[in-house]
């Protein structure tokens, strides 16, 4: 607390007591103090007008949210003490790390996310891969990371000269460089000409994601950052992994198409 | 079973019928539904305490659903209640055992019209929702309250809002042309066929739905006036040597026609909280749609604040504010809850002569009360005539201090000729006080409200219902 805020109020002996106390207490749910800055950005609450199926509720029963919540992290951006909701609704999960192929330059490729596409890719690429389980259990049952776990992958992954992701959620976990912002780096030119969807995860850095495109030929006529592909089917091209779950094309379709060819 | 509980079922059966699977009775749903963000209510949440629980929610998506759920609330005599984006401050939105009409499912923007500038939307709609649609054509309603990231339309109309940027485009009862309304009783206002600029064809019911806060139906639809997005901005922080100063400088400015955008004075005691600052000051932002009329307000504004003697000390301030200015929850989750404490604000407005001197005594007489710590300041909504200033209260954290300092604050303003709120609203928390204010005017409200509602069921218990012995 400033000292100048402190001026302006009157000093009891039970207000100074607590402030003693102040670094050592901590508000464990803050949603309940809040008429929902967030909201706005909720997927789930904007497709109903439903309070419940909102932040709102999902801070008030675990299980409102371990069912609804799409974890997609939009109202952490959103919210002023970026309290991570999204992984409040059930215990730690621990990430472990399994190297498939060593080399100088790898492929970080997240269990159950983008196998379909990284194994491919680092082939293709000629990068080594490495292979990171727990991840999908943050972004899909609402599990926080253990963080001695974090810090072990991390200190790993420091052993490489260059690591990239194709998944949102590692980057965001593990803040790995995207390999959609760096494929001039390997050569890629894309010859595409449409919508480009941007995952949930990756708003923060829509801008260096397109321009990185714009450099290797693509030509985007419109960014779509309103839809939220565990909800709906994205228009346009996709760059998360995920959405050929939903049968929707990719961009990690093209580049497989673009090194095949 | 008990004959209500019967009554109770055949009731939500119908419900069903009108609105399908949109539609609840989950005690967890009705929870959130039971608040809004009256400060009293949060308090007693955070404590575990029981709320005031509804009966259950619909999401009606049409007007023809609205009115059969309301026509089915007066066949059951079972009350409802208009609930949009549950961001008011007063627990005006929740009602006990009511049916909540949560409008939000019906959202659309109904027609933007560019050459007669205006905007027609469902009720339901997000305000901020709205405001980036219009944004994106290069329109604004430059309507925006600190509940801007919550508040829905039809919510705004019903507490009669204000908006950071009333000083300049108004309040929403200036931005308001026309309205759509389900009355209590299950009748229909529809919008006019074609809105005009002004008429003088009697007085206008549809305005009594400006702060009728639930009470006389739901507002379903609703035309706006919109504006161009300004091509021209100054934003610039003056620091006066005391509050009384700023006040008066306010008062030229206004009489100058300058009309700033946004023009807040904060005491230094909320200027430290806010800016880490002790000096009183205020933040200006001028907007216009030509350099000339900018430049020419701008240099009038350097003048009176010369002429005031104030220190021109920039934008940084403005900036600060303009980042901030939605957060409500950081210093209440960060400082205030950890600390014990509790806090609520209260804001009035008053005229110039009368401003300073309320300014002082509630600053004087709430601080008094045992178990205020802090009483902050700042004013901010100026007229021609006066100004808002908005009081932010924090204090231990018990419901007997938290009416205390109610009970002080709305006799300290009424006795001093200010009103008991300027853009808050009455709800639960100022029901007590609304006479005295209103006089003869509230007999009249109450029976504009029972021609409304004669069953009493339109969001009852609040400031309008009537007792038998007022028939």
């Amino acid at each position: 607390m400033k000292l100048k805020t402190l001026s302006t109020v009157k000093i009891t002996p039970k207000l100074l007591l607590n402030l003693i106390q102040l670094p050592f207490k901590k508000v464990e749910k803050p949603c309940i103090y809040c008429p929902g800055i967030c909201i706005s950005v909720c997927p789930t609450f904007i497709n109903t007008g439903n309070l419940s199926l909102s932040p709102l509720g999902y801070s008030r029963y675990e299980d409102l949210g371990r069912n609804n919540c799409l974890k997609c992290w939009r109202c952490v951006s959103e919210c002023p003490l970026s309290y991570p909701l999204p992984e409040s609704y059930a215990s730690e999960v621990k990430l472990t790390l399994e190297v498939l192929k060593k080399r100088e330059t790898v492929l970080l490729s997240a269990r159950n996310l983008d196998e379909k596409y990284s194994y491919g890719l680092s082939e293709l690429l000629g990068t080594g891969l490495i292979l990171i389980n727990g991840l999908v259990e943050r972004y899909d049952e609402g599990r926080p990371v253990n963080p001695s776990s974090l810090k072990r992958i991390l200190r790993a992954l420091k052993n490489y000269r260059k690591v990239y992701t194709i998944s949102p959620e590692s980057h965001h976990t593990l803040s790995v460089p995207l390999l959609i912002e760096n494929l001039s780096g390997f050569s890629i030119r894309l010859n595409y000409n449409g919508p480009i969807h941007i995952p949930c995860l990756l708003l923060n850095r829509e801008e260096k994601i397109i321009q990185a495109l714009i450099s290797i030929g693509v030509r985007p006529t419109k960014i779509i950052r309103d839809q939220c592909l565990k909800m709906e089917e994205p228009d346009g091209l996709s760059l998360c992994p995920r959405a050929s779950m939903r049968n929707v094309k990719t961009i990690f379709d093209e580049i497989l198409a673009s090194l095949s060819y | 079973m008990s004959e209500r509980s019967i009554l109770k079922e055949d009731f939500l059966k119908r419900v069903k019928i009108i609105v399908g699977s949109r539609f609840t009775d989950d005690p967890r749903i009705l929870k959130v539904y039971s608040r809004d963000f009256w400060p009293l209510l949060t308090l007693r949440e955070s404590r575990g305490d029981e709320l005031a629980m509804p009966l259950a929610v619909a999401w009606p998506k049409t007007v023809e659903e609205v009115t059969s759920l309301i026509k089915l609330c007066n066949e059951f005599k079972i009350p409802f209640t208009p609930y949009g984006g549950g961001s008011g401050v007063t627990g005006a939105a929740p009602c006990r055992d009511c049916l909540v009409i949560d409008v939000k499912a019906m959202n659309k923007i109904i027609e933007l019209n560019e050459e007669d500038m205006y905007v027609a939307v469902e009720s339901g709609i997000m305000i901020k929702k709205l405001e980036e649609y219009l944004n994106s054509k290069g329109y604004t309603i430059r309507h925006i309250p600190q509940s801007f990231p919550e508040a829905v339309v039809g919510g705004l109309i019903a507490t009669l809002s204000t908006g950071e940027y009333s000083t300049k485009y108004g309040g929403i009862e200036d931005l308001l042309l026309d309205i759509e309304v389900v009355t209590a009783d299950g009748g229909f206002i529809p919008l006019r066929e074609k809105i005009v600029p002004r008429t003088s064809t009697g007085p206008n019911i549809k305005k009594l739905m400006l702060g009728s806060e639930g009470q006389l139906g739901v507002i379903t639809k609703a035309t706006l006036k919109i504006f161009q997005i300004p091509e021209y901005t100054s934003k610039n922080t003056f620091v006066f040597n005391s509050f009384e100063e700023a006040l008066a400088a306010a008062r030229e400015v206004m009489l100058l026609g300058l009309q700033p955008a946004v023009l807040r004075i904060y005491d230094k005691d909320e200027a430290a909280l806010r800016f880490n600052e002790d000096r009183d000051l205020a933040i200006f932002i001028i907007e216009e749609w030509s350099k000339a009329l900018l430049d020419a307000k701008e240099s009038e504004l350097r003048m009176v604040m010369k002429k005031r003697g104030a220190l021109e000390i920039g934008e940084e301030y403005v900036d600060s504010w303009l980042k901030k200015r939605f957060d409500v929850i950081s210093d209440v989750v960060k400082l205030v809850v950890p600390l014990g404490l509790w806090f609520d604000t209260i804001e009035t407005a008053a005229t110039w002569s009368i401003l300073p001197k309320v300014y002082r005594e509630f600053k004087r007489e709430v601080k008094m009360i045992k178990g205020v710590n802090s009483v902050l300041a700042h004013a901010s909504h100026f007229y021609s005539t006066g100004g808002c200033i908005y009081f932010t209260i924090v204090f231990e954290a018990n419901e007997e201090v938290y009416w205390r300092v109610w009970e002080k604050a709305m006799d300290t303003l009424i006795k001093n000729g200010a009103t008991i709120s300027h853009h808050h609203g009455i709800g639960l928390l100022r029901k007590k006080w609304i006479e005295r204010e209103l006089g003869e005017s509230l007999k009249y409200l109450k029976k504009i409200k029972r021609l409304f509602d004669p069953n009493n069921i339109s969001n009852p218990g609040k400031f309008m219902e009537w007792e038998s012995s007022e028939a």
